[in-house]
């Protein structure tokens, strides 16, 4: 599945990655873009519009949980699309514990948009659903670290309030 | 003659140590609390293995030192000083580098130093799909940094080396008699503007933002504590500029300049004290600030980056806030600001050395250094341009007239210079793996500022020498020299003293 979705992030037509438009972005500035990956963060609904932070970067298509070892940083884009084209059904956007919604978003690449306050964006048109919203299975909880946590901050405790003690009761 | 320091010194500074690491523990409940409340059981567990580790070095050095009868000197406080900056980040990466988001020790020892120290540049990897608690406990060490942890401590104990801790950790004014009371005052200022922070932080994001409530109380306590102890972390991978909300900038840019004032002016504001504006270090600020600023947004505007004036007042005012103040939160990607060169770079990087004022969360060479420094040079030259038997006034004015005597001018001086020679040192280090010069400078200033912007040399990917060098300037600058001076003296007489 995971495979799929790497080939569908990766190697579609059309589909401009955001490290691209970020290190030419003039060139990009007012072209017609697909670009695709996870919503992560939150949905940002303001009246007409939804706004939301949408990255390409390898964590879309495998997330951390599912590596061995992380593998850089986050790249991504932020996204402005008309109310209309956001659905509920999408699901939660990434976070801990959750892999966003996967979209394709066709739409305009703006640069430093004078119109928008110098906001640089992809004014969103259409927005394809690839892949819904699903939890992922976090790391488990260490039992090892917890309990050596307690115990040793209940060692330290003792020590502490031993140590606190006037002077004249530990001489006696 | 080097004197070999006693087992009595090592108790005395083993005591505050462990009080010190108690406040950690302690302050370690904050995410745990968070942790449990999300049901985010992995980060919970490496919290309570931070929080033991911090409780029983507490105890230990308690049990060890009780009730010494040693009189701490002025030496005992830097050293204690110097120890907790580097002794805090060791523990409080143990939950960091646990949430499998670091690529190695040393990338989350960098990241809790940067916390610690209010810096804000980071090597954390996929922070957008981080735990809540982490990246609570990340802000919280900035908030214990930005405060001061040692400063933490001190409302908490009533420490008799307290006045010798107090300046060590580079605060040299006290608002109060007692280091006690002015230790309260100064958590007092930060939980009221706590209060009102984050509550028009929430409220931006609930009503301009439309996010969820919870989510906006997140967003909203992070930015507030990276903002007003001028750290600059931020809870999602593309700082400010995540918002996309011009109101949420201006409430986060008045909070970015209210941490870079001195708590004496925070004081002396509550106090509706007049004659602030005569102040040499709110004249120097308000001068560099406006300087820096024209500078930044003429060569913004010679370059054409922002065709319209809305767009270049808002990014350049808001990155250059965020510069001058150490804060290091950007409303423009790392590419973005790596492209404003000439003028505009120039602006932002002596923004970013000169810094907040003294006694702030801020670092950089600091406003009174600035202002005293120039006074300095300016009547040397009247000096000497005028004749022999001419009286040159030789004061200033803050809170008060004061005499510039050559030892302050001195001492002023040399820290200046120490920042200027760790700005370089940085520089030189990037140089050498093959960074241009602008931005190897840029990335040494904004290390050793505490400031936190980064046009991409900072990443997961650095040379581990160059994050060594960093780790080395975050903490020196933080420290303002002395102290680590002082633990350098230290080290050296327990090897060759008698």
């Amino acid at each position: 599945m995971t495979t799929v979705l790497g080939l569908v992030l990766t190697i579609a037509l059309a589909i401009v990655p955001v490290s691209e438009l970020d290190a030419d972005p003039e060139t990009w500035n007012g072209e017609d873009v697909t670009v695709s990956g996870e919503i992560i963060g939150d949905y940002s609904t303001r009246d007409d519009v939804v706004w939301f932070q949408l990255n390409d970067d390898p964590y879309a298509a495998i997330p951390l949980a599912e590596r061995s070892e992380p593998v850089g940083t986050n790249t991504g884009i932020g996204v402005r699309i008309p109310r209309s084209e956001w659905s509920e059904e999408w699901g939660g956007p990434g976070g801990y514990g959750r892999r966003g919604p996967i979209v394709e978003v066709t739409g305009t690449f703006l640069h430093n948009s004078p119109d928008d306050q110098g906001e640089t964006f992809i004014a969103g048109s259409e927005v394809r659903l690839i892949e819904r919203a699903r939890p992922i299975e976090t790391r488990p909880a260490s039992p090892l670290a917890a309990t050596t946590g307690v115990v040793l901050g209940a060692i330290g405790l003792v020590l502490y309030r031993l140590g606190r003690r006037p002077r004249y009761r530990r001489d006696r | 003659m080097l004197l070999k320091p006693t087992l009595e010194d090592a108790r005395r500074i083993a005591a505050d140590l462990g009080r010190i690491m108690a406040v950690v523990a302690a302050a370690g409940l904050i995410p745990l609390v968070w942790a449990l409340a999300l049901g985010e059981w992995k980060p919970a567990t490496d919290l309570v293995l931070m929080i033991g580790v911090a409780g029983i070095f507490a105890g230990l050095a308690e049990n060890w030192a009780p009730k010494t009868q040693k009189h701490p000197v002025w030496g005992h406080g830097l050293i204690v000083v110097s120890l907790v900056w580097l002794l805090v980040p060791a523990v409080g990466a143990i939950p960091l580098a646990l949430s499998g988001h670091y690529g190695d020790l040393v990338d989350a020892y960098f990241d809790a130093m940067s916390g610690l120290t209010t810096t804000g540049l980071a090597t954390i990897q996929d922070l957008d799909h981080l735990a809540a608690s982490t990246n609570v406990w990340r802000h919280t060490l900035q908030f214990l940094g930005g405060q001061g942890i040692v400063l933490a401590a001190l409302v908490f104990f009533s420490a008799s080396g307290a006045l010798s801790l107090y300046e060590a950790e580079g605060r040299d004014q006290r608002i109060f008699p007692s280091v006690g009371s002015t230790a309260r005052f100064i958590w007092l200022v930060s939980l009221v503007h706590g209060l009102l922070g984050i509550t028009a932080l929430t409220i931006d994001g609930v009503i301009a933002q439309g996010f969820e409530w919870s989510r906006s109380l997140f967003h909203g306590f992070t930015i507030f504590m990276a903002a007003f102890d001028t750290g600059g972390f931020s809870p999602q991978s593309t700082s400010i500029s995540y918002y996309h909300s011009a109101s949420f900038e201006a409430v986060v840019a008045v909070l970015m300049l209210a941490g870079a004032m001195s708590f004496g002016l925070h004081h002396a504001i509550w106090q509706r004290r007049s004659g602030l504006l005569h102040n040499i270090e709110v004249r120097t600020f308000a001068t560099t600030v406006t300087v820096t600023l024209l500078v930044t947004l003429t060569g913004l505007a010679i370059s054409g980056i922002y065709t319209e004036a809305g767009s270049l007042l808002r990014r350049g005012f808001f990155q250059l806030v965020s510069a001058h103040t150490g804060t290091g939160f950007a409303n423009v990607s790392s590419a973005e600001l790596a492209r404003w060169s000439g003028l505009a770079f120039g602006g932002m990087t002596v923004a970013m050395a000169l810094g907040g004022m003294s006694s702030s969360t801020a670092g950089g060479v600091k406003a009174l250094r600035i202002g005293l420094t120039v006074k300095s040079v300016l009547m040397t030259v009247r000096e000497a341009l005028t004749p022999s038997r001419t009286v040159i006034s030789r004061t200033y004015f803050q809170y008060g007239r004061h005499r510039l005597e050559p030892e302050l001018a001195n001492s002023v001086m040399t820290v200046s210079l120490l920042y200027v020679a760790l700005y370089l040192l940085g520089a030189v280090v990037g140089l050498a793996y093959g960074y241009g010069l602008a931005e190897s400078l840029f990335e040494s200033v904004s290390a050793a500022a505490a400031v936190g912007l980064s046009v991409g040399v900072v990443s997961p990917d650095m040379p581990v020498v160059l994050q060594i060098i960093m780790i080395f300037q975050m903490w020196i600058g933080r420290l303002e020299f002395i102290a680590v001076f002082a633990l350098l003296g230290f080290g050296l007489s327990v090897v060759k003293g008698r």
